[in-house]
């Protein structure tokens, strides 16, 4: 043992300095000790490799074996015709095309997919009088085929000879294994006879040089028969439209196995380091430390996002050699097959996916006192990620409305549709912005629970203080409490927002519903959060006073900052931010006047003074002050305008045209916010811009009458009454120099009346509150 | 420098446990004081609340003029805390468990190599420090959490029943610790069960009761005060004098 005398270094009186390191280093530095920690467990390995390398041949075997030869199995399938032509041309070959097949297959020439090695019993039908279309039976189920045939563009003069006159369209539904199969089935002998077909035509070259007679085989087949016409096919998808659950999609059931392994991976490491480190009481001496723990809670969590993205690469790669070795991918993704696109689509939801579910994981684990408390929490959890997996794979299920924002269905529809070629960006950026909010918000009560009181001390501490208000006050809201709010918000806005539009209510019902809407989601959730908290609520919503300067600053920008917005607006478009066409713009106009039928003190409050205050509340108001406390003023800036901007593309029917021109007013919100200390001038801001566009929007459709000066006015602008401004290319020049000068100017006042108080910017909370 | 100030800590929906009442008391630079007291006295809750791990209910605890209560982070830069159930990452080893323990308190890379090969020669690491930490013993073990608590080299040092579970053997490096830490002019806090050698390390004790301070000096003032002859006989008095009131209620 060491003496430990003569071992003064004399430090002791004075306070250990340490010399300050850059945070983000420091989080790197602990996240890489927690993986360095979980990657040396051999439970992890077991889970990150082992398992794919199981799971995936076996399920592979299962689906080749018993999956796609159920329906070939003494089934009966129909292949209903929707003309006699279409059946004379088909059926009168499928007998010869048969024979083909079987000499093929004696020969070993010809692949055959699996559930082609049973007999299949195939029933003819036809579509009768009165019956509905092809692609309707078909999308019901009650044929799991329909062929059809159309007239090729020169069939009228009979087109040159050997050149098909007709098209064959084959109708099916991809998400239907029994029509897949019959598709499979008929497109194979179509393939054998389109081989023999063409043998028979190179034969024929040679027919003068053999002997006029005789001769056997194909040779002699070339001499007696004639040829056919050959076949032009084309395939139509239809999309399920069967109440009926006859059929799972298994393009639906391998992303659903993905998430779920994906999930697996991530549990581990999310039990052991929160529950785990506190039965071995490293949780305590890491509490200890001076770092926020939220800091040690991230660092966390990027480590269980690092090994459920490991996770879910492994089995990406396990499954796609599965799939490539077993031969099974144009049976399961259609006649694509599996494409490297498509991986890496699906690549990209799964880290979507784990940045979800391991903040979620973190939250429940962050809760228990030991390893075996966390594991049985996370077998309801497991359970209860596993209904909405499963009804995602009922047939019908799409990716739209409500669903968009439902957690964990969202990101499998989304990966199901990427698999099969048919995702639509829309609703996917609605699902995976709904997602990473909704990481942000678990994060953040991960962040409340983990090394609270009662979890570090669970004796000594209750649940009850856990959930109990803060006995003090505080001056500003947290970014954790920003995100809760806003991932309450967003789902709740979205699906309300779609309920109140689709419910066929009345102009007035719906503008009221709206404008109440807002005010509760936008001004009322925030509050919520800052009450249960005990955030001063004048503070929590930078409501303070401002010079009176700035106001009018404020009204001039409101009042000419539209030229601005509308070419940045036609920049967007562009630059492809396009997602509407003109019929669409026609029918949002269709909907503003329909709206604008209401009074137009409901239509204003609707549409103008409900969003100008509550979402200026929400977004300079809470969020603002909220990143603030973390931000650099244009740090602060620039992350609410963009939350400002992503939230205008999601609720505006996912209209992106309106990103960049919403972003930019964000920016414009928060200079204004930040110079002025306060969120009152931006919401003077916000109700001036909307209400003057809405007003205009009133005068077009002649609810003022036709004023003599507006109209001369408009008309020196090169405006007319009547002009939809989205469909004009360019505003006139004198419009634009309005909308150069005026928010210049408008600038120049807000800075000026702010130009005292943005010497202090650094210390906002210091500002005198009103009352 | 700690100053403790009418520190209280309750438990429970309506605050009906009292865990910590109304304590005070004062510790200086190269001082060691012992927290004593029976098992439920409070000793670990004031710890805690020292740290800033604990909010308290009312009262505050300072370090070096800052209080734990409002700026935790500068408190917990100067104190290093050896808890009782402090544990060990199984699957590092000492010397990657104190580096990383060292950047969490911002030291840089050369001052955690200084530090720890200081360290590692007041505690005898050097056999172990590469090995994994699931193969130590518990002594082993004792003398990394003693090391990990030393590592940012605070002026603070507050140890919770550091000799738990040890050895004649392990116990002597604790003391051997303390002794070397009132060296380095640390203002140090002890709580033990282990009276005798309280005594025998310990400048000044302050004697926890039911979450109350209910004596408080050198020994020799505590002797004087209680009639007593060690520090066990005072403890003792406390707790039959539980019993003797509990036994009056019955009666």
């Amino acid at each position: 043992m060491s003496q430990y005398d003569g071992q003064s270094d004399g430090s002791a009186a004075a306070p250990a300095t340490p010399r300050p390191r850059r945070f983000v280093g420091r989080l790197t530095r602990l996240t890489l000790k927690e993986l360095r920690e979980i990657l040396r467990d051999r439970r992890t390995i077991i889970t990150l490799v082992l398992m794919p390398l199981l799971v995936y041949p076996l399920l592979g075997v299962v689906f080749q074996k018993f999956v796609l030869t159920l329906p070939g199995r003494n089934a009966k399938y129909v292949i209903g015709y929707g003309d006699r032509r279409a059946h004379f041309m088909l059926a009168s070959f499928f007998s010869q095309a048969e024979q083909q097949l079987h000499e093929l297959r004696k020969e070993g020439e010809w692949p055959l997919p699996p559930q082609d090695q049973s007999q299949m019993e195939l029933l003819t039908d036809f579509i009768k009088h009165g019956d509905p279309p092809l692609e309707q039976l078909v999308g019901e189920g009650a044929f799991d085929v329909g062929v059809r045939t159309r007239p090729l563009l020169d069939s009228a003069s009979g087109g040159p000879p050997g050149q098909p006159r007709f098209e064959i369209e084959l109708v099916y539904q991809r998400e239907s294994p029994s029509s897949m199969a019959v598709l499979q089935h008929m497109q194979a002998r179509i393939l054998a006879w389109q081989n023999y077909r063409e043998q028979l035509r190179m034969l024929r070259q040679y027919l003068p040089y053999l002997p006029a007679v005789g001769g056997s085989g194909l040779i002699g087949l070339a001499r007696e028969e004639s040829l056919r016409e050959p076949l032009q096919l084309r395939f139509v998808n239809v999309p399920n439209q069967s109440r009926d659950v006859y059929g799972i999609s298994l393009a639906t059931v391998i992303p659903l196995i993905l998430i779920l392994m994906t999930i697996t991976g991530a549990v581990y490491p999310a039990i052991d380091l929160t529950a785990g480190e506190r039965e071995r009481g490293t949780l305590e001496a890491l509490v200890a430390a001076p770092l926020p723990r939220m800091a040690l809670l991230f660092g966390k969590y990027v480590a269980v996002v690092a090994v459920a993205l490991l996770t879910a690469v492994v089995n990406l790669v396990a499954m796609t050699i599965t799939i490539k070795t077993v031969g099974l991918g144009q049976a399961l993704f259609g006649q694509s097959g599996l494409s490297l696109q498509s991986i890496l689509l699906v690549l990209a939801l799964l880290v979507m996916f784990a940045v979800f579910f391991s903040a979620v994981l973190l939250a429940v684990t962050s809760f228990a006192r030991s390893f075996k408390e966390a594991q049985a929490y996370l077998i309801p959890l497991m359970l209860l990620s596993l209904t909405p997996g499963v009804m995602s794979l009922l047939p019908g299920t799409r990716l739209e409305g409500t669903l968009a924002v439902v957690p964990l269905i969202n990101m499998v529809l989304l990966a199901r549709d990427v698999f099969a070629g048919e995702a639509q960006w829309g609703y996917g950026m609605v699902a995976v912005v709904s997602t990473a909010l909704y990481a942000a918000a678990t994060l953040a009560i991960a962040a409340r629970i983990f090394g609270t009181d009662a979890i570090l001390y669970g004796s000594s501490g209750t649940w009850g203080e856990l959930l109990r208000r803060p006995r003090k006050e505080t001056a500003s809201p947290t970014v954790p409490m920003a995100m809760l709010s806003l991932a309450l918000i967003f789902p709740l806005y979205f699906a309300a927002q779609g309920t109140v539009a689709g419910g066929g209510l009345n102009s007035v019902t719906r503008l009221a519903l709206s404008a109440i809407l807002t005010a509760l989601l936008f001004g009322g959730m925030p509050l919520l959060v800052a009450v249960l908290r005990r955030v001063r609520l004048r503070s929590a919503f930078g409501w303070r006073r401002s010079p009176l300067l700035a106001y009018l600053g404020a009204t001039i920008l409101g009042l000419t900052l539209w030229p601005v917005a509308h070419e940045v607006y036609l920049l967007g478009k562009k630059l492809g931010l396009t997602s509407f066409d003109l019929a669409y713009l026609q029918q949002f106009n269709d909907h503003v006047r329909e709206l604008a039928l209401a009074p137009s003190w409901l239509f204003l409050a609707a549409m103008a003074f409900s969003p100008g205050i509550f979402e200026e509340l929400c977004f300079r108001g809470f969020t603002f002050e909220a990143l603030r406390t973390r931000l650099s003023g244009w740090g602060t800036i620039v992350v609410s305008a963009l939350l400002f901007g992503v939230f205008h593309v999601i609720s505006s029917t996912l209209a992106t045209e309106r990103l960049l021109p919403s972003t930019l007013m964000g920016l414009i919100l928060g200079w204004v916010a930040w110079r002025a200390g306060s969120v009152k001038p931006g919401i003077l801001l916000h109700v001036c811009h909307n209400g003057f566009l809405m007003c205009f929007a009133l005068y077009q459709l002649g609810r003022f009458g036709r004023i003599a000066i507006v109209e001369r006015v408009l008309r020196s602008l090169g405006l007319r009454s009547h002009t939809v401004l989205e469909e004009v290319e360019h505003l006139p020049t004198p419009l634009l120099l309005i909308g150069i000068i005026g928010p210049l100017i408008g600038f120049l006042i807000v800075y000026l009346a702010t130009a005292r108080r943005g010497e202090n910017q650094s210390a906002p909370q210091e500002e005198p509150m009103t009352g | 420098m700690i100053v403790v100030h009418e520190l209280t800590k309750r438990f429970g929906e309506s605050d009906e446990i009292v865990a910590v009442d109304r304590i005070s008391f004062q510790v200086r630079p190269s001082e060691v004081y012992g927290l004593l007291g029976a098992n439920g006295a409070g000793k670990t809750t004031t710890l805690r609340m020292i740290v800033g791990l604990l909010t308290p209910t009312s009262g505050y605890a300072e370090v070096d003029g800052v209080r734990s209560d409002q700026q935790a982070d500068d408190v917990k830069r100067r104190i290093g805390l050896v808890s009782t159930s402090a544990g060990l990452y199984q699957w590092l080893s000492p010397r990657e468990m104190l580096e990383f323990f060292a950047d969490l308190y911002g030291m840089s890379a050369e001052q955690t190599a200084v530090n720890l090969a200081r360290i590692a020669d007041v505690l005898d690491l050097h056999s172990f420090l590469d090995r994994r930490c699931s193969t130590l013993s518990t002594g082993q073990k004792q003398r990394v959490n003693l090391a990990r608590a030393l590592m940012h080299d605070p002026p603070i040092m507050l140890l919770d029943e550091p000799t738990r579970g040890l050895d004649v053997v392990g116990s002597q490096v604790v003391f051997d610790y303390i002794a070397h830490l009132r060296q380095q002019g640390k203002a140090v806090i002890v709580s033990t069960h282990q009276l005798d050698e309280a005594a025998r390390l310990c400048d000044r004790f302050g004697l926890l009761h039911r979450g109350r301070m209910v004596e408080e000096g050198t020994f020799d003032e505590l002797c004087a005060r209680t009639g007593c002859n060690n520090l066990v006989e005072i403890m003792m008095r406390y707790v039959r004098g539980d019993e003797a009131l509990r036994e009056s209620v019955t009666a």
